[in-house]
């Protein structure tokens, strides 16, 4: 499905990721450990198709990610750390816009429905400036129920979150995974990681320190985590 | 989809209105400066007027393309156009069409002041003053929107903005002020000419350039 080839990128001559290889199945949801600035939210972007890479290649159903081709786009959803939408413009005009880029018709009653599934029924036709974190957080989570996606990138899905709100990304990440839809997400809890992730990826010095499933090897994941971590 | 993008354009400006404001409030000022400063007859003014008309220009599109990317970037916003499915070619264009058109709003509400300030007659065929001066300004905002696009990944992106823009649209401005010279002093339209076609030369270059290579320099 997601097929990631020696990638390498750095940035004013230093080295973020220096040879990344990885493949991603339909029905994986993949959690994407290691330190602050080990790269985990450049490869997101990279996957994505924000950031260029410097080498190697990424490819989506044999298909290269890469400029100019905007049919891998179709597949992927990207959330990332930041809202990634527009301050200025409501939910409602945020949300018709994404749909929009992406050729698909929005009903506004679909829109307003799916907001308050997200217990975002309130400030709808406000500025996103307003918002919290945590509001904003419900919103890319109503955005990720609207846009079709076959493999949802998300970079910490839960800062800024309160507990009922963790609870209902939480429910909304299990309820996604599918036998023909993949999850990559970045996380920083190791224990929420085993167990709700199917596999772990952690980011050492710029290169996979471990790939493994958490079904059969969560003690050796988190003996390398926490050993990383001391 | 163009469209689309254009319309998001101008309703993010809708909003807030920073772009206009900002370019208008901008353009008063200098045309202020301009009047206060200046003590010469108005024959004498009329000759520095394509100029410093031009000049004025220059820098309100700056303003103009450095608010338009900060709306990108707020939030990160540009990360929703940079991975939908949008040939990026036409975010180019919008940027391109919008920041035109806000220069265009913006030069109809100067227009008056700079006239009445600088104490100009104005007696040429108003339909190719404008014409000449639409022509300059999607030349201008051109090279602004393809360099705004370079530009804005950059730490320094305020500062790079004009160093890389002035020398890329040099061409296109010193064209329009032989134009709208040619045009103001009724001179043969066979003598000034040949102003227009490096306008409208380099406007399809650079759009043809935009368009194609967007997609690469938009990224990080």
């Amino acid at each position: 499905m997601l097929s990631v080839n020696h990638i390498r990128k750095a940035y004013f001559h230093r080295s973020v990721l220096k040879s990344i290889s990885f493949e991603i199945q339909p029905g994986e949801v993949v959690g994407i450990l290691g330190k602050n600035g080990a790269g985990k939210s450049t490869l997101l972007r990279m996957i994505s198709g924000i950031s260029s890479l410097d080498k190697g290649s990424i490819s989506l159903f044999d298909t290269l990610i890469e400029s100019g081709n905007i049919d891998p786009r179709k597949s992927l959803f990207y959330i990332g750390h930041a809202p990634g939408l527009y301050p200025n413009l409501s939910a409602v005009e945020n949300i018709s816009l994404a749909l929009s880029l992406r050729n698909i018709s929005s009903n506004e009653d679909d829109i307003l429905e799916t907001l308050k599934s997200v217990q975002l029924a309130k400030q709808v036709y406000e500025p996103i400036k307003v918002y919290s974190q945590g509001m904003l957080q419900r919103l890319k989570l109503a955005l990720c129920e609207l846009i079709p996606w076959e493999i949802l990138l998300i970079d910490e899905p839960f800062t800024g979150l309160d507990t009922q709100g963790r609870v209902l990304t939480e429910k909304r990440i299990q309820d996604w995974v599918s036998p023909d839809k993949s999850i990559l997400m970045v996380v920083h809890d190791m224990d929420w990681a085993i167990s709700h992730c199917s596999r772990i990826l952690v980011i050492h010095k710029g290169m996979i320190g471990l790939d493994e499933k958490t079904e059969s090897h969560s003690d050796q994941i988190r003996n390398y985590y926490q050993g990383l971590m001391a | 989809m163009f469209i689309t993008l254009l319309k998001k354009d101008l309703l993010l400006e809708l909003r807030s209105k920073e772009i206009i404001i900002s370019m208008l409030t901008f353009g008063v000022t200098v045309i202020l400066t301009f009047a206060f400063s200046f003590n010469v007859s108005p024959d004498i003014m009329s000759t520095f007027a394509p100029g410093l008309f031009w000049i004025m220009i220059l820098f309100i599109s700056v303003l103009g393309l450095q608010r338009s990317f900060a709306y990108e970037k707020e939030f990160d916003a540009y990360s929703l156009m940079l991975t939908s499915p949008v040939d990026r070619g036409f975010i180019f264009l919008s940027k391109w069409m919008s920041g035109t058109l806000f220069l265009i709003i913006t030069e109809c509400a100067v227009a008056l002041p700079f006239v009445l300030f600088l104490q100009l007659n104005i007696d040429v065929d108003l339909i190719q003053l404008f014409g000449v001066i639409v022509l300059g300004d999607l030349g201008i905002m051109v090279g602004g929107s393809l360099v705004s696009g370079l530009a804005m990944r950059a730490k320094m992106s305020a500062v790079l903005l004009p160093i890389l823009m002035f020398p890329i649209v040099s061409p296109v401005l010193i064209a329009a002020v032989k134009s709208t010279v040619g045009l103001l002093n009724h001179d043969p339209f066979v003598d000034w000419q040949l102003w227009i076609r490096i306008m409208g030369s380099f406007t399809v270059i650079f759009a043809l350039i935009g368009y194609t290579l967007y997609d690469h320099i938009s990224e990080e």
